[in-house]
C-alpha cells in the first residue's frame, strides 16, 4: 500500500459492507479448523476409509485431469481458431457443465451410459461393458463437470495468444504440431498451469454428479466429497477431519497459482 | 526470379487489392498509412492468411490461388519473416532459438546447435547464446530474430518495421546490419517501413498503398 491509495477518501460504509463479506466467507472456514479434532486427527486420517477415499480421489482426479488436458485441448484450440456451422452454440453446450447443477449431470450421464441409456445400453448388450457405478463412471463424472473450465481458460489464451509467434514458427518450416507444442503452450503456461490446477480442483471436489451415476461404494467410487458426506450423515467426526484436508489442498492450489499463475501475469510474461 | 503478386483480400469492409512484382536482389519498400495493409501484405506472401482472389506466384510455384484453391502452407515456401519487435520464442535461449527452424526441418539437435552458434557467432552474437530474449536489448533481439531467420535460407525477405521498437542506438545498430545482409541476400526482400530515412538509405523500389474510404476502404498497392 502506498499513501496515495490512501489519501483519496473512500465510499462511506463500503469498508463495513466489505467486511461483512469477509466475515461470512471466513467464518465457516473458520469453524471447521476450530472443531477439528486434533486428538485424534491421524487415526481418523489414517483409517480404512479415509486413506482408500483419498487415494481414490488423488487417482480419478488425475486421470481425469489427464483426460481434460489431452482432449479439452484440441477443443479449445479448435474453437478459437477454427470457423464452423453453429460454433457458438457448440461452445455453450460445452461449457454448460459449468453452470449446470452437478446431480443434472449425473443424471444426462446416466441416460447417455447407464445400462439402459442411449449409449450404455449398447455397450453393455453388445459388449457386456457396464460404466455407471464403476470407477470409470467417477472418473467420468468428474471429466463432464470439470473439463469445460479447461476448455474455457485455454480457449481465450489461444485467442490472445500472439499470431506472430506461431507465425515465425510456421515460416521456419515448424509444422502445426510442433507449432502448437514447442511454441504456443510455452508461451502460454502461465494459463495452462491455471487451466491444470482449476480442472484438476473441481474434478477432486466433485460430488453431486459422482453420487447420481457412480454411486457411492466404499473403495470404489466414495471420492473424498462422497466420505465425508458419509460421514457427516453418521455423525462422526470424520467429515470434520477430511474436510480440513480438503480445505487445506485447495488452499494450497490457490496459493500456487498466486505464486505461479498471478505472479507471471503480474510481471507480463512467462 | 520473381515474386508475383496479383491478389485481393477482405477483410469485413476493409477490401486490399494488391499488383506487386518484387525481383531477386531488390529491396521493395511497402509504404502507406497505417491500417492500410502493409502488415498484412507479407502474411500473405508469408502463408499466414491467405487470398480472397488472385494469384501470389514464386519463381514459378504457385503459393496461393483461390480459384484453383491452391494454397502451399508457410513452413513449405521458405519465406522468412521478421516482426517489429523480433517475436523471438520466450522460453528458448538465443541459441535455441536460432537453432529452431533447423531443428524443425529435420536437422539433428547437435548439428542445429552447432549451425545455430556459428550463426550468432556472424551475428557478433556469439557471447549470448545462453541469454534469454528478455535479458537482451532490442537490438540484440532484432539481430537474433534476423540470425532466426536467415539461418534457414529463405528464398525471400519480408521486414515488418524492423527499426519501429527500438530506441537510436538499436536502430542505428539494426539499419546497419539488415545493409550488410541485403549485400550478400540473393532474393526479394519486402520491407515495411515508416521511416523515411532508413527508405532511403535502403530500399531499391517503393509501392506505396493508396487508401480510399467511403461505407469500405480500399486499398491499392501497386508498382
Amino acid at each position: 500500500m502506498t499513501r496515495q491509495q490512501h489519501t483519496l477518501k473512500a465510499p462511506t460504509g463500503i469498508a463495513l459492507l466489505a467486511a461483512v463479506c469477509g466475515v461470512v466467507i471466513f467464518l465457516p472456514l473458520g469453524a471447521v479448523v476450530a472443531r477439528v479434532p486434533w486428538g485424534h486427527f491421524w487415526s481418523t486420517l489414517s483409517s480404512e476409509s479415509s486413506t482408500s477415499a483419498m487415494w481414490l480421489s488423488l487417482r480419478t482426479s488425475f486421470i481425469t485431469t489427464v483426460l481434460a488436458i489431452v482432449t479439452g485441448l484440441p477443443l479449445a484450440w479448435t474453437l478459437a481458431h477454427r470457423e464452423f456451422p453453429l460454433k457458438s452454440i457448440v461452445r455453450a453446450i460445452c461449457v454448460l457443465p459449468m453452470v449446470l447443477p452437478p446431480v443434472v449431470g449425473g443424471v444426462a450421464l446416466l441416460y447417455a451410459f447407464g445400462r439402459r441409456g442411449v449409449v450404455g445400453s449398447i455397450l453393455y448388450d453388445w459388449f457386456n461393458i457396464q460404466i455407471a457405478f464403476t470407477q470409470s463412471a467417477a472418473i467420468l463424472a468428474q471429466y463432464f463437470v470439470a473439463v469445460p473450465f479447461f476448455i474455457v481458460v485455454m480457449e481465450s489464451a489461444f485467442e490472445q495468444a500472439d499470431i506472430r509467434l506461431t507465425g515465425a514458427a510456421r515460416t521456419l518450416g515448424a509444422r502445426p504440431w510442433r507449432t502448437l507444442l514447442h511454441v504456443s503452450l510455452p508461451s502460454m503456461k502461465p494459463a495452462l498451469i491455471a487451466a491444470i490446477a482449476l480442472t484438476w480442483a473441481r474434478a477432486l471436489g466433485e460430488f453431486g454428479a459422482t453420487i447420481t451415476f457412480a454411486g457411492n461404494s466404499p473403495g470404489r467410487t466414495q471420492t473424498l466429497p462422497l466420505a465425508i458426506y458419509g460421514s457427516l450423515e453418521n455423525r462422526d467426526d470424520g467429515a470434520l477431519t477430511l474436510s480440513f484436508v480438503m480445505m487445506a489442498i485447495s488452499f494450497s492450489v490457490l496459493i500456487l497459482l498466486r505464486q505461479r499463475w498471478l505472479g507471471a501475469l503480474r510481471r507480463g510474461g512467462v | 526470379m520473381t515474386l508475383r503478386m496479383t491478389c485481393s483480400i477482405d477483410r469485413g469492409n476493409f477490401h486490399l487489392k494488391i499488383d506487386l512484382t518484387a525481383q531477386d536482389g531488390e529491396v521493395l519498400a511497402i509504404i502507406g498509412p497505417n491500417g492500410a495493409g502493409k502488415t498484412t501484405t507479407l502474411m500473405l506472401v508469408a502463408g499466414l492468411l491467405a487470398c480472397s482472389r488472385g494469384q501470389i506466384i514464386h519463381d514459378g510455384l504457385v503459393f496461393d490461388d483461390a480459384a484453383e484453391g491452391v494454397f502451399v502452407q508457410p513452413e513449405n515456401r521458405h519465406v522468412g519473416i521478421v516482426f517489429q519487435d523480433g517475436a523471438l520464442f520466450a522460453h528458448l535461449s538465443a541459441l535455441q532459438n536460432v537453432a529452431f527452424g533447423l531443428r524443425a526441418r529435420g536437422t539433428k539437435k547437435r548439428e542445429a546447435l552447432a549451425t545455430a552458434a556459428i550463426m550468432l557467432d556472424s551475428f557478433d552474437m556469439g557471447s549470448y547464446g545462453a541469454h534469454l530474449p528478455h535479458q537482451l536489448s532490442g537490438g540484440q533481439r532484432q539481430r537474433i530474430a534476423l540470425a532466426r531467420t536467415l539461418v534457414t535460407a529463405p528464398a525471400i525477405l519480408l521486414l515488418d518495421e524492423p527499426t519501429a521498437a527500438l530506441d537510436t542506438d538499436g536502430r542505428d545498430e539494426t539499419r546497419g546490419l539488415l545493409s550488410h545482409v541485403f549485400t550478400s541476400f540473393s532474393g526479394p526482400v519486402l520491407l515495411v517501413s515508416h521511416q523515411t530515412e532508413e527508405i532511403n538509405a535502403m530500399a531499391t523500389t517503393i509501392a506505396r498503398i493508396d487508401v480510399q474510404r467511403d461505407a469500405n476502404v480500399v486499398a491499392t498497392l501497386t508498382n
